[in-house]
């Protein structure tokens, strides 16, 4: 399985968002670090194909990234979503089923088992308003795992999550990454460093750093504040 | 030192005893894998139809109760109250078009737009739903009532249509056209807007005891009711086309 990224760019009248980046991704853990405004979020919209590149492609498996084929292997946890009123936890997850294509017996099937994956089994009859931040985080990712995606993108998956359930999270995507492609971009150095098989660094577009924990060479926030001129 | 021996015996048992070579793993791993694959497949047989339907299921109920009572509303209303004009109906028809492009715009406003988008059926099989469900119903509603205006008043056909539909089409049109150029909450206050504006003015004329074709001929409403329908289904095309990417805000 191979994730081709070739030459993706993104450009706003004279601001380049994302500046021609290439990389073969393949079954592992990739960790997206940089500072706020250096084009994560855009570089993964592309990736999930609901922002169109200025330039450059993007294709898993031969798929291009506009292709059903790509979207029925894809499973997106956006940075900040939001859920229609009067939806229950339950309702959330069936929603999404429907949308990536699994019929009811096995949306229900599946939605069970994920609410017991992410904790919130004993929540699923209640409206989604009345959960809090972390519970709402969860409930994505649940979302993001329901057609069994074989290429996940987390887009500060971690964020309102307690220190236990970011542990629990940091081996579900572990296990996940063995088989499957998962990007996560977090600014919680902590879940990158123990979890993550490559480190891609960002800055003002660009890729300024692309190698395993052990290339960075022990401490991976020193190196990265380094990479920013943070730390001499 | 309990702990040391146990080690030690721990190292002494896997000399003796040596784990066999595994046969046939390469084999159990790529069944495990076309196992999870047909598992896969059999779970995602759900058609693009059997997905139009699902969401035509998620759209408000109260949209097509409302749609409802309007038309018992105007037959009750025809039967019972004569003398009226059809500007009074005229005025109520861009609410009704209101409805159709608020349902049209609820993945915006609650902000599930990026999870829609990047699923495998996406927003545009959303929309088709909900706007081609719930508008063709309401079109459906208004065509009806048009011959039974029409035995009930004795006014040409042509001009019924026009009083029924041509409110609707322009506020439409109006409506979908302000969202495209507009991006964000503010296109959502302009549709309103836009309701107010054209249901005042039907009122006005019907206060005002003016006749359509005291304003215009017979030959420049219908021009403008298949323009009205041009224009409305075009930027409900556009909308839709738009839709399927994400806005840079």
């Amino acid at each position: 399985m191979e994730l081709i990224i070739d030459r993706l760019k993104k450009q706003y009248g004279s601001k380049i968002a994302v500046d021609r980046i290439s990389r073969k991704l393949t079954p592992g853990v990739y960790g997206l670090l940089g500072a706020n405004g250096a084009g994560k979020t855009t570089l993964m919209r592309m990736l999930c194909g609901i922002l169109k590149p200025t330039g450059g492609s993007v294709s898993l498996d031969g798929f291009d990234v506009s292709s059903e084929e790509y979207r029925k292997a894809l499973g997106y946890l956006p940075q900040d979503f939001g859920y229609y009123p009067n939806f229950t936890g339950k309702d959330f997850l069936m929603y999404m089923a429907a949308l990536k294509g699994l019929d009811k017996n096995s949306a229900k099937k599946r939605c069970r088992e994920l609410l017991n994956l992410v904790g919130l089994e004993s929540v699923a009859g209640k409206k989604v308003k009345t959960y809090s931040g972390g519970m709402k985080q969860r409930l994505g990712i649940a979302q993001a795992l329901l057609n069994r995606p074989k290429l996940l993108i987390l887009d500060e998956p971690t964020a309102g999550l307690d220190p236990k359930e970011r542990v629990r999270f940091r081996d579900l995507i572990a296990e996940l990454g063995e088989r499957n492609i998962v990007i996560l971009s977090t600014h919680i150095v902590l879940d990158i460093e123990h979890i993550a098989d490559r480190i891609l660094m960002m800055k003002d577009g660009q890729l300024i750093f692309d190698g395993t924990p052990y290339e960075v060479g022990g401490d991976l926030e020193h190196f990265y504040l380094e990479q920013f001129g943070e730390v001499e | 030192m309990k702990r040391r021996l146990k080690s030690q015996l721990k190292s002494q048992m896997k000399m003796i005893y040596e784990a066999p070579v595994p046969q046939g793993k390469e084999a159990f791993l790529q069944k495990i894998e076309r196992m999870e694959k047909e598992e896969w497949r059999q779970e995602e047989e759900l058609s693009c139809w059997k997905v139009l339907g699902i969401q035509i299921g998620y759209i408000r109920k109260w949209n097509w109760l409302v749609s409802v009572l309007f038309f018992a509303a105007v037959i009750v209303a025809e039967q019972s109250v004569k003398g009226r004009t059809l500007w009074g109906l005229s005025a109520f028809v861009p609410y009704l078009a209101l409805m159709v492009v608020a349902e049209g715009l609820r993945s915006t406003r609650y902000r599930m737009e990026e999870l829609e988008l990047a699923s495998r059926f996406s927003v545009k099989y959303i929309l088709l739903a909900r706007l081609g469900a719930l508008g063709l119903f309401q079109l459906c509603l208004l065509l009806l009532l048009m011959p039974f205006l029409y035995t009930i008043r004795r006014e040409a056909i042509l001009e019924i249509g026009i009083h029924i539909l041509l409110p609707w089409l322009s506020t439409v049109f109006v409506m979908f056209l302000m969202i495209r150029k507009m991006h964000g909450r503010e296109s959502h206050s302009l549709c309103v807007g836009t309701a107010v504006i054209v249901s005042g003015a039907c009122m006005t004329f019907g206060i005002m005891n003016v006749s359509m074709f005291d304003l215009a001929g017979a030959g420049v409403w219908t021009l403008l009711l298949v323009s009205g329908a041009v224009l409305a289904g075009r930027e409900v095309y556009q909308f839709i086309r738009q839709s399927e990417e994400l806005q840079w805000n």
